[in-house]
């Protein structure tokens, strides 16, 4: 009796680790030795402030889906709200946004490498601009971190006037949407800030209508960039700006009755020269048209699309569906030509594709 | 049967002496004289009581530190210091309604009561009341009602009351009171204050290396003081006036993903209260008149510049209630009730409009609420209760909740009463103002929640004059609750109330008691345990994977249990809970493990001249057990609290 009295008592002290009061998935371990190439990254960014973003990772040519792969192979998990991820050369940077850090890990092993933290911040998106430098744009701090790549570490920032969102390069510029929302009382925003990469300095910026989200360039060297309209004024528009005037060649409205309508996500395919982004369903937009016709290449359905890659390799596209948010989201893949080629479960509120 | 007499047969049929009230053996002996608790208000429905002398031994607690230990509510808890909200019988937080008084204390706002800033020495007596037992009150307890009161007896004896605890958190919550007056006037001052740091080491394995992590955003200045009043006039009229005021300033914990805490929330409250009653020997009335103010404010740091900026918002909530209840004697067998509850809500808030509108917009709401039963003693061991309310707000009329109960005891007269209790209700949760003004997603249209739940309970207990008394409750309920709102995720982070789901909830609650007292030891063995099935029934979609499930940080089985021993004027008390598994995504996915938490205290009390001073030392988890009540929050390990009280 003694000795079972002694036993429950240890047994309480002795058999409950820190490790065992952690969540439990329910995800199996990824296996040993597998190596993440030719496929498809998926960010799934979590739940805001609970520290559930995951990172999945799919071949394309197998349907082995490996959720869950940092926390598998690192043991420790990624953070709270992943909101993308960069690859540059063997490594993946991984901004994430609530935990005011840049995890680093390598591409193929999904091995973590490295951190980059910086207190109070709020990372978005990390740009390579050459092997020694990124830029890292952030959604609170009026600011734009400089990265260098080889320590690993931020030298100095760049001053903006608001939240600053997604990067394109062209030649020695890069261009950066710097938006804001509702709710923010900056006075900057609604701009497209143009940064001479030799002095990293923002040397001029074009005014655009409300909510510049997004940004990609097209087959002639063309940028397009996203405004979700805000949520009061609901007056969404994809623009197109000629770098070389800097200045808006055209701009075409999407109407939207009410924020649940809002833009999001632009895309373009390899040719570049048709434009996707999310409107409830997903939208495709030629370069060349004149006008917005509204093109649903693949409808909504019952789905609540959140994500979109369109894969370089073969145009192919991906949307993800959050469901209800708090529970593993999905992929689903289909043809250029929107016909439904397959779909796979990932992790919570799938956010980013980075194809390989 | 005259009316004395049906109390006298009312007081007898829910006679079970709690013998709880060790810590002051004085005010025992004079409860074993009266031998009855309160009537309950609600005839064959399920309520249960927490003494006041039970309520002594936890001054330092916080109302949901208390109800963890003493009640089958499970509190989710946002880490030490942390906002704490209840889940009762696998509802969410915004279905259990709190009372003061007779006033409800829900926010008009959030729907929901933060019970961490209630403190426990504001209260002299709480009674909890499962389902549809707190339909008497009001609407909205879904899941149940918690009524904090405040205890009059018109004595003339001074009264004074302070007490110091400091814990090994580096925390310090200072209590005091003082009663006065005569056998016509009373009154009682109580004051509070708690400077709380929450402060603790925690090893973090979501860090690479799993680094030890101190918790210091956590810290809590809390204080607040209650002046109570009450004029006994003569026989039939009595007048009081309540007033208290309380202020909460606190750093909100990270989660273990963020070394930096980066928001603060402050919750400042006033509330006047004043009641009137009229008794006689068949009408008995009351009209309650309050005024609450709500202050709400919360700020996160967003950056790193050099002048950092802050999102806060600011919130003021005005309610004016009204109530006034009456219960007519009709014949000895017949008692007839009924009441009126009138509530004015007004919301000052800049998250109501957006930030580019100066104008100052105010959201108002008049809620009327009217109800009436009939309580009926069939014969002397049967009861029966019907009640029904109609609520309006703003004009529109809501469902019509009717409630049905009938309690009878099969063998009143032998050593082992046997009865059983069975009821029927039908209750509603109006969306909350924040569910349908938040800017900009709040949403005008959100139906209300509701639904039927059933109860049905079996009772034992023992009738005999022994040292030794025991009771024993098995209850089965189910419920079914349409149109339940959800805040999901929108578009830009924003989040936005919907009528998503059908959730039943279903489960059996069992409690035990065991109490021995003789010579000069008495001993009380209390244990409640709960199995609840909560679980979403609707899927938005054939992908939705959370049918079925049990609904997010609800535990499905959970225990609580104590064991006090007292010889002389020594005490002992072992306190335990355990909460199974509790899922924290909605397809089940991913799942907090079990924990169990060991509390161990032990004290004397000692008689110096007219005082009494009571030294208490107290282990919360004892053991060390490392847990989560909310995923990647961290929860400290044991914890010393020392606490020393002096009574005159």
């Amino acid at each position: 009796m003694k000795y079972i009295i002694y036993i429950a008592f240890f047994s309480l002290i002795a058999c409950n680790s820190v490790e065992d009061s952690m969540p439990i998935s329910t995800e199996k371990e990824v296996e040993e030795d597998v190596t993440f190439k030719e496929g498809v990254y998926v960010v799934n960014e979590g739940n805001f402030d609970w520290g559930v973003a995951t990172l999945s990772h799919k071949r394309y040519d197998s349907d082995t889906v490996n959720n869950e792969l940092y926390k598998s192979i690192n043991n420790f998990e990624l953070g709270n709200v992943a909101q993308s991820m960069t690859l540059i050369g063997d490594e993946a940077y991984i901004c994430v946004n609530n935990s005011a850090r840049i995890d680093i890990m390598e591409e193929t092993t999904g091995k973590w490498i490295d951190r980059i933290e910086i207190p109070n911040s709020s990372p978005r998106y990390l740009h390579q601009v050459d092997e020694k430098k990124a830029y890292v744009t952030d959604l609170y701090s009026d600011k734009i971190y400089v990265v260098d790549l080889e320590k690993n570490e931020v030298t100095k920032n760049i001053a903006s006037t608001g939240w600053t969102e997604k990067m394109c390069q062209l030649g020695q510029y890069v261009y950066v949407t710097e938006t804001k929302t509702v709710f923010d009382r900056r006075k900057g925003g609604q701009l497209l800030l143009k940064l001479d990469t030799n002095t990293d300095e923002i040397i001029d910026s074009l005014k655009l209508p409300i909510g510049p989200i997004d940004i990609v360039k097209d087959k002639d060297n063309m940028l397009w960039v996203l405004c979700n309209g805000g949520l009061e004024e609901l007056q969404p528009a994809l623009v197109q700006v000629d770098p070389t005037t800097f200045s808006i060649t055209k701009s075409f409205s999407l109407s939207a009755n009410d924020y649940l309508s809002m833009p999001s996500r632009l895309r373009i395919n390899k040719e570049g020269d048709q434009l996707y982004f999310i409107q409830r369903d997903v939208i495709q937009q030629d370069i060349y048209a004149d006008h917005f016709e509204r093109k649903v290449i693949v409808p909504k359905g019952k789905r609540l699309f959140y994500g979109l890659g369109v894969n370089p390799r073969n145009n192919e596209i991906y949307v993800t569906d959050a469901i209800d948010y708090v529970q593993k989201g999905w992929v689903f893949r289909y043809s250029d030509m929107g016909v439904k080629l397959d779909s796979f479960q990932v992790g919570v509120i799938p956010n980013e594709i980075v194809f390989q | 049967m005259k009316p004395v007499s049906l109390i006298a047969f009312l007081m007898l049929t829910f006679t079970f002496t709690s013998n709880a009230q060790y810590a002051d053996s004085t005010r025992y002996l004079h409860e074993v004289e009266v031998r009855a608790q309160r009537i309950p208000e609600r005839l064959s429905f399920k309520s249960t009581q927490i003494t006041k002398e039970k309520i002594e031994q936890y001054l330092s607690a916080s109302l949901g530190e208390l109800l963890t230990l003493q009640t089958p509510i499970f509190i989710k808890s946002y880490g030490a210091g942390g906002t704490a909200t209840p889940s009762f019988r696998g509802t969410g937080a915004s279905h259990t309604q709190v009372y003061w008084n007779g006033i409800n204390l829900n926010s008009p706002m959030l729907g929901q009561v933060d019970l961490s800033l209630f403190p426990v020495a504001f209260t002299d007596e709480i009674t909890i009341n499962y389902g549809g037992s707190s339909l008497l009150q009001g609407t909205g307890g879904l899941g149940g009602g918690i009524q904090m009161n405040s205890k009059v007896v018109y004595e003339d004896h001074t009264k004074v009351m302070a007490s110091q605890t400091v814990n090994s958190l580096n925390n310090s919550i200072t209590n005091a009171s003082v009663t006065l007056g005569n056998t016509k006037l009373q009154s009682t001052t109580k004051l509070f204050y708690k400077n709380a740091q929450n402060q603790f080491e925690f090893v973090n394995p979501l860090q690479p290396g799993s680094p030890t992590w101190v918790n210091d955003h956590s810290a809590q200045i809390q204080y607040g003081g209650m002046q109570e009043l009450a004029w006994k006039v003569n026989d039939q009229h009595q007048i009081q006036l309540n007033a208290w005021y309380q202020k909460s300033d606190r750093e909100l914990t990270p989660s273990m993903d963020n070394k930096n805490g980066d928001s603060w929330q402050g919750d400042d409250s006033f509330k006047l209260l004043g009641n009137w009653k009229f008794n006689n020997d068949k009408l008995k009335t009351e009209y309650i008149t309050a005024l609450l103010i709500d202050d709400l404010w919360y700020k996160r740091q967003l950056n790193n510049d050099e002048n950092p900026k802050y999102t806060e918002s600011d919130s003021r909530s005005t309610q004016w209630q009204n109530h006034f209840r009456a219960t007519y004697q009709l014949t000895p067998q017949f008692l007839i009730r009924g009441g009126i509850d009138d509530y004015y809500d007004q919301i000052q808030s800049n998250a109501y409009h957006s930030v580019t509108d100066t104008s100052n917009q105010n959201v108002n709401q008049h809620t009327l609420d009217l109800y009436a039963g009939l309580d009926w003693v069939v014969f002397n061991q049967t009861t029966v209760s019907f009640l029904a309310r109609q609520e309006w707000i703003d004009g529109d009329i809501k469902p019509f909740l009717p409630s049905l109960g009938i309690d009878s005891d099969f063998t009143p007269e032998s050593k082992m009463v046997v009865g059983v209790r069975g009821n029927v209700s039908k209750n509603f949760h109006a969306p909350s103002l924040n569910d349908r003004y938040w800017y900009p997603v709040g949403n005008p249209d959100l139906l209300p929640e509701e639904g039927w739940t059933y109860e049905g309970t079996f009772k034992l207990r023992s009738n005999t004059r022994s040292a030794w008394q025991w009771k024993y409750e098995l209850t089965a309920f189910n419920s079914l609750i349409d149109n339940w709102i959800v805040w999901k995720p929108a578009v830009s982070n924003l989040w936005r109330p919907e009528n998503l789901r059908r959730v039943h909830s279903r489960g059996l609650e069992q409690i035990a008691e065991v109490s021995y007292k003789k010579n000069d030891w008495q001993l009380h063995l209390y244990t409640s345990v709960s199995m609840v099935k909560s679980e979403n029934t609707e899927a938005s979609d054939e992908l939705d994977q959370s049918v079925g499930k049990q609904l997010i940080y609800t535990p499905v089985g959970s225990f609580q249990g104590y064991l006090q021993v007292n010889y002389k004027k020594w005490y002992s008390i072992v306190e335990q809970q355990v909460y199974g598994e509790r899922l924290t995504q909605t397809d089940g996915s991913e799942y907090l493990p079990p924990y169990y938490l060991t509390n161990f205290t032990i004290g004397k009390q000692v008689k110096w001249n007219k005082s009494t001073w009571d030294i208490k030392a107290r282990v919360e988890n004892i053991f060390g057990y490392h847990y989560q009540s909310i995923a990647r929050k961290p929860m400290p390990g044991r914890v010393f609290q020392f606490t020393i009280t002096y009574n005159l």
